[in-house]
């Protein structure tokens, strides 16, 4: 499809279809509300980002080249202001118990729902205690499923640096999590 | 980079099977003598069982229904913002008009006529004076709205091409922290200056998509973490120099720079116009 369909809905969009603008709405919010929920970790904040994100789209359509893909693009102002979002709140690195409350109580856990939560409870934090480009890296390449040539025209950075930072991010979670005893350097 | 550390940072793609044949086959052909690579993959698959099948997608705690809502409520944000910008752009005068007239109506309706006076004013038929003073005085007013436009675009590409460099040349190694504050202040402005320069016909005409790739540059320069600027100026470096906006800058302002030489030169006693 999806390229050339989609340069065809981004041009309508220049030319003021509001149904295209609807149509790329509808094809990315999951996405785009996944990500954003994935650095901020609060459904409300997550929405706003992500309606924002559409409606700065919205607003900036006329400069889009199509150079990279209308979804790295998207992705990119979902980081961007869930990075900005994150420096606001002022608490990168740590969550605290009334956060952490907030997004346990939002998961639909049937089964064996207190191994979950801690589960959950680790992973997040480990996530969180990452620095901002590896966390990025890690939320968008494996959280979110997208490949390393977007995330780094999202990050605008070169391939081998996702890599990079997609490696030493599982690292250190990986020893957070206990899958390895060593700690890193 | 070595083999053995390029080999590495490959096992996470080569783990979910991402990776070309070739590729594919390189990496099989190292872990088979590499006790340390094979522990790492082992690992990773661990840390994939850890994690992979236990985390929900954030959206589908979301109900059906909000997310049949969600391209609605997105419009009618974007159509509240329309409206928002609209009414701050005429804010401070339509506080003005309101305290003097209370009907916005009557306002708008005296703001008419008024225009209406001012335009028979401006073209009521002078008698000739031998002197062809108005049509001269109009291209001229064209001519000065042009070169005024020209010459402000060159003065934002100058400041835009400082804030680059500086950015560019900014040392990330030592341990000293950075400030930012000056780089910030300066994107912050450059913004405001490129939102205006958007609606100059002239500018859009020939540098439209420079002007909205500086934009969002400064835009990303603007919302940098003023404590740990670090990583991203690392990836705002990347972007300036993967998109050669310093090149650019430089080809633009040498085109406005002829443009005010012509246009100087024919304003000039004696110069064509």
């Amino acid at each position: 499809m999806a390229a050339a369909d989609e340069q065809q809905l981004v041009l309508q969009v220049k030319d003021g279809n509001h149904g295209a603008f609807r149509v790329l709405v509808e094809r990315h919010m999951k996405q785009a509300y996944n990500v954003a929920y994935n650095f901020v970790n609060d459904h409300d904040e997550a929405e706003d980002i992500a309606q924002e994100s559409f409606v700065r789209i919205y607003h900036a359509i006329g400069t889009f080249r199509n150079e990279a893909g209308f979804g790295t693009w998207l992705y990119r102002i979902v980081t961007n202001l869930s990075l900005n979002r994150l420096r606001q709140r002022k608490n990168i690195t740590r969550i605290d118990g009334l956060e952490m409350d907030r997004f346990i109580s939002n998961m639909a856990t049937p089964f064996d729902e207190h191994h979950r939560k801690d589960t959950h409870r680790m992973i997040e934090r480990a996530l969180h205690e990452l620095p901002t480009l590896q966390r990025a890296v890690v939320i968008l390449r494996h959280f979110n499923g997208l490949s390393t040539k977007q995330v780094s025209g999202i990050l605008r950075c070169s391939e081998g640096t996702v890599k990079t930072h997609l490696h030493r991010g599982i690292q250190k979670m990986k020893v957070k999590l206990n899958v390895v005893k060593h700690e890193l350097v | 980079m070595s083999t053995h550390s390029h080999i590495q940072q490959q096992l996470y793609d080569y783990a979910k099977a991402e990776l070309d044949l070739q590729a594919m086959e390189q990496i099989n052909q190292h872990i088979a003598s590499c006790p340390s690579c094979r522990q790492e993959l082992s690992e990773l698959d661990l840390f994939f069982e850890r994690i992979g099948g236990e985390f929900p997608k954030a959206c589908d705690a979301r109900s059906p229904e909000f997310w049949d809502n969600f391209a609605d409520s997105t419009i009618q944000r974007i159509q509240s913002s329309e409206h928002a910008v609209k009414k701050s752009s005429f804010g401070f005068w339509d506080s003005v008009i309101d305290s003097i007239f209370p009907y916005r109506v009557s306002a708008l309706g005296l703001a008419g006529v008024m225009a209406v006076a001012i335009l028979v004013l401006i073209f009521w038929p002078q008698p000739p004076s031998g002197k062809p003073t108005i049509v001269a005085e109009q291209s001229a007013a064209v001519d000065t709205s042009v070169t005024t436009v020209n010459q402000q675009f060159e003065s934002y590409l100058r400041k835009s091409k400082t804030l680059l460099i500086g950015v560019t040349n900014m040392d990330l190694k030592n341990d000293q922290p950075i400030d930012f504050t000056a780089e910030q202040k300066a994107s912050y402005e450059l913004v405001s200056e490129a939102r205006l320069l958007q609606n100059q016909k002239p500018v859009m005409m020939h540098s439209g998509q420079l002007l909205g790739d500086l934009e969002k540059i400064q835009i990303e320069l603007a919302g940098i973490d003023p404590t740990n600027p670090g990583p991203r100026i690392e990836m705002i470096r990347q972007g300036i120099r993967e998109d050669n906006l310093l090149f650019k800058i430089r080809m633009a302002e040498s085109v406005y720079g002829h443009a005010r030489f012509m246009s100087a030169k024919g304003s000039a006693p004696g110069g064509k116009k």
